[in-house]
């Protein structure tokens, strides 16, 4: 097989090689230029999510983080959004469970400007309380109405059983339970948490040189406090042997949704790139997978469908779990998710083809100058390797890495990390409807042999 | 007025057809200092691209001007959804590729992206791929544009899919007050029915209709192919003439629009979905296409209102814990400015739209600050650099300029459209076109507890 990338990418990847590490006099700073952008575009990684939320103020993380674009010690909300906004900038933050992280972006004339504003929102956020009462008011609103989102609703059903009394239970934002019991006190301490030196990681795409914008992060680091960074605490699932399927109770659903899912991988898996070109061969793939061909494809039964091992979004410090998602016509949910199953199993035990490994193996080749092709990829793919140890290999190093990779060790990576029936599978749809396609699918089987349904769930209790 | 079908000059049809030479159109530099070349096969097929070659990858497309409008007025059809599920139906083989080998040897090629999408006035394919597999990918394409197999096995099974995509998008209150609000402000333009058809028709199509629509509008004299990275110009001309000169051009049905009549009082429908929980708000106030210079104050004004955390419906209807979200801007089609405002659980559509007439009462009695409107200008400045950072986005966006308007510059000229407009412009716009008697609403509401709508199981087999 030869690969076709260009001498481009080698220099790229070379860059990205680049060592950047945490230490006491600066902060990592990842740096892209590209003299042709119109945008200057900035990421504040703070290290600390959701997870380390306590317990019965879930969402706290989400909660500040959210306040903080809320105005500053010396500009109220509309003035410092305003302000932001007429320079031709964007900030807006998102929270997962390992990190908290500022995006923002703004037209290029005005990135100074810009990067003043933004050390302004996270070193002298106002934090103040009404805007806390407002801000309140708008997460519950949302999670309320969450009850419309039917993806969301299983896919956090699903989450809730899965990591069952552990941090990951909860969603990010929290449940209405938890986001009641947030109180304004409960704001400063979880600042001072969150942003302190060693929680801080700065990455800047620009069409200018580094030198000034790293002036400008310095600047911006040297506010903060000292802090000790606290490594989140991975969760490991223990699930039993035989499936737990999981009802959100909806009437009248013409589609139903189905989530099911196992223990997966962390970004510096030895299986990494075998459990890839597993995942490749049985449902990541848009139009060859085995998932794709037969439940789409040839029988009809569902408008998606495919697996990943990025469930938690990219790959981090916690094993994202292995799931498959669906959404099947309401008459096919339950042969649905019946087939999926018994593919899954005839995986683990045959593993896949020659033919399905070749065509992955040439795939994942042919593509993977698209993981560089922009500054803002390049930044990512910098971020991904120091936050997470994702490795970067050279297009040869990659190229050699897959192409040595047998069937057989793919089998066996999977077996090694898998299992025909340890899922959890969370299921919204009609639970009458599906009692009688349960029964119906399962009437020559005995009692005993069954899938049952574990619990039922109303959009009301996953939101609590 | 009567949809009527024009047949195009037979001279013009048989020049076409005779096909594998070229003209160079244009080549214009856009504001950033790059080029976009334009050509165009003697058979008709339009090709635009802009080199970029900061990495060996390259955007391809491939769009038709035809969408689920012209499938509803053409005398042949008169239903909608097959544009769609012809969509779908591309990905299905040809005898030389018989299905899967597109997908597998696209994926084999590192395809990226790879996706087709349909609406009312446009249908496009598209996929990333490494440079070196342009040859291969364009052969690829042309034949499925020439030489498709349309078998009764494949188009009963895709029919399937698309009707789980049908159920998905019913299953959704959104899509249902979207459809629901159309139907309600267009009463003789095709925008009345939804792009994807009902279970009915999209179950009801035949072969023979299917045959006639690839036959008829995927014809290179209705196609452009815009290529965006790391390609030469001269070397995509070649390989277009290659693979896609000796297609016949076809004589292409004109259809003219019915003209909707005037709106002379606001419209009101209410709706009840199983699905909802809280309730939604929609409302669609008809004003010119997109493309009119018209238009463009009003665009400014969708900045001003759903732009940004100071958005102005935010402030009045999020802020205040009327609704959950709240957006205002006009649609690329169908010809309507709508808001959409999710209502929070237990407030009503009526606040919602109390507040909307108060802030639009006040833009059309005084004009927007100076600020107000720079903050505007500044977002538009934002998104267009955003739009175009990539090279997939980068062709999108000139496809759908160059489908919705026939100029694929008008993305970037508009910019200057912009700078020229004044916040009393907006404020004339917002008086001439956002007016009561000028409007639709829907609301869609929970259904509530008394009405039982499962659907039981029917039957076990795909159809």
């Amino acid at each position: 097989m030869i690969l076709k990338i260009g001498v481009a990418l080698l220099f790229i990847l070379a860059q990205l090689a680049q060592k950047t590490a945490f230490s006491a006099a600066e902060p990592p700073m990842l740096f892209e230029e590209d003299p042709s952008l119109l945008t200057t575009s900035i990421q504040v990684i703070v290290r600390r999510g959701s997870a380390m939320d306590p317990e019965d103020k879930a969402g706290l993380s989400n909660f500040l983080s959210r306040l903080m674009l809320r105005g500053t010690k010396n500009r109220s909300r509309e003035a410092f959004q305003s302000t932001l906004e007429r320079l031709g900038g964007a900030l807006w933050v998102s929270t997962n469970h390992d990190t908290v992280v500022f995006s923002g972006k703004v037209i290029r004339e005005n990135t100074a400007a810009f990067l003043k504003l933004v050390s302004e929102c996270l070193v002298e956020p106002a934090l103040n309380k009404q805007e806390f009462e407002l801000l309140k008011r708008e997460i519950t609103s949302e999670i309320s109405y969450s009850k419309n989102r039917n993806a969301q609703l299983v896919g956090w059903a699903f989450r809730r059983s899965f990591f069952e009394s552990s941090p990951l239970e909860r969603p990010v934002n929290g449940t209405l339970s938890t986001v009641k019991k947030i109180k304004h006190k409960d704001i400063q301490p979880s600042y001072r948490s969150h942003f302190h030196k060693n929680n801080l990681v700065f990455a800047v795409a620009s069409p200018f040189k580094d030198t000034d914008i790293r002036k400008q992060i310095l600047e911006m680091w040297n506010a903060f406090p000292d802090g000790r960074h606290v490594a989140p605490t991975v969760v490991h699932p223990k699930l039993s042997d035989r499936p737990l399927l999981i009802v959100v109770h909806k009437p009248a659903t013409s589609t139903g949704s189905i989530v099911m899912g196992q223990p997966g991988i962390v970004a510096n898996d030895p299986n990494r790139y075998a459990l890839m070109l597993a995942n490749f061969a049985f449902g990541s793939e848009a139009f060859s997978s085995r998932l794709f061909k037969v439940i789409r494809s040839d029988l009809g039964w569902t408008y998606a469908i495919h697996s990943t091992y990025h469930s938690l979004g990219s790959l981090s410090h916690q094993p994202s779990p292995f799931v498959i998602a669906s959404t099947p016509s309401v008459e096919f949910t339950v042969k649905t998710l019946f087939k999926t199953w018994a593919m899954w199993k005839d995986f683990i035990e045959n593993g896949s083809k020659q033919a399905e490994i070749g065509l992955g193996k040439e795939s994942l080749i042919h593509s993977y100058p698209f993981e560089f092709d922009s500054a803002e990829k390049r930044l990512s793919y910098k971020i991904r390797h120091l936050l997470y140890e994702v490795p970067i290999l050279s297009p040869d190093e990659y190229a050699k890495t897959l192409e040595s990779i047998t069937v057989d060790q793919i089998k066996k990576a999977v077996q090694k990390q898998h299992h025909p029936n340890r899922w959890v599978m969370a299921v919204l749809a009609d639970k009458t409807v599906i009692e009688k396609q349960l029964d119906q699918e399962q009437k020559d089987l005995p009692d005993d042999k069954r899938l049952k349904i574990h619990k039922v769930l109303s959009p009301e209790e996953v939101i609590q | 007025m009567k949809s009527c079908f024009l047949a195009l000059a037979t001279m013009f049809v048989m020049q076409m057809a005779m096909a594998s030479s070229f003209e160079k159109v244009s080549e214009k530099i856009i504001f950033n200092g790059e080029k976009i070349f334009e050509y165009r096969l003697s058979n008709g097929l339009r090709i635009l691209v802009l080199p970029r070659h900061q990495a060996k990858v390259l955007s391809y497309g491939i769009w038709f001007k035809v969408g689920s409008v012209d499938e509803k007025l053409d005398p042949k059809l008169k239903k909608t959804g097959l544009a769609h599920l012809f969509e779908h139906m591309m990905f299905r083989g040809t005898t030389k590729y018989p299905d899967p080998m597109f997908t597998e040897l696209t994926s084999r090629m590192g395809a990226e992206g790879q996706n087709a999408t349909t609406y009312y006035y446009r249908t496009n394919y598209f996929e990333s791929i490494p440079s070196v597999e342009l040859e291969k990918l364009m052969e690829l394409e042309s034949d499925r544009m020439r030489n498709l197999k349309i078998i009764k096995e494949g188009f009963e099974k895709e029919k399937g899919a698309v009707v789980g995509e049908l159920r998905r998008h019913l299953d959704n209150p959104g899509s249902v007050a979207h459809d629901e609000l159309m139907a309600l402000a267009f009463e003789k333009a095709p925008f009345h029915w939804n792009v994807i058809g009902s279970e009915d028709e999209i179950r009801g199509f035949t072969l023979d209709e299917a045959n006639y629509f690839y036959r008829t509008f995927y014809a290179p004299n209705n196609a452009t192919i815009i290529a965006v990275g790391d390609i030469e110009p001269e070397k995509l001309v070649k390989l277009t003439v290659k693979y896609y000169g000796s297609m016949p051009a076809q004589e292409l049905p004109t259809i003219a629009m019915p003209v909707e009549p005037e709106q002379e009082k606001e419209r009101r429908k209410e709706v009840r979905h199983p699905q909802a929980t809280s309730e939604l708000l929609m409302m669609a106030y008809r004003i010119p296409p997109i493309t009119s210079d018209e238009v463009v104050p009003l665009s400014l004004l969708s900045t001003h209102l759903s732009t940004g955390m100071e958005a102005r419906l935010r402030k009045l209807l999020v802020d205040t814990g009327i609704a959950v979200s709240a957006s205002g801007g006009p649609s690329s089609q169908p010809d309507v400015y709508l808001f959409s405002v999710r209502l929070t659980e237990n407030r009503h559509a009526d606040q919602a739209l109390r507040v909307i007439d108060k802030e639009l009462g006040s833009l059309q009695k005084a004009p927007i600050s100076k600020e107000a409107f720079e903050r505007a200008l500044n977002q538009e400045l934002l998104s267009l650099y955003s739009d175009i950072s990539e090279n997939a986005s980068l062709g999108s966006f000139l496809g759908e300029n160059l489908m919705l308007s026939g100029n694929y510059l008008r993305g970037f000229e508009i910019i200057e459209s912009y700078r020229k407009t004044t916040s009393l412009d907006i404020q004339k716009a917002a008086a001439k076109y956002l007016r009561p008697e000028n409007r639709s609403i829907v609301v869609v509401k929970p259904q509530g507890k008394t009405k039982r709508a499962s659907q039981p199981p029917k039957g076990d087999k795909a159809p």
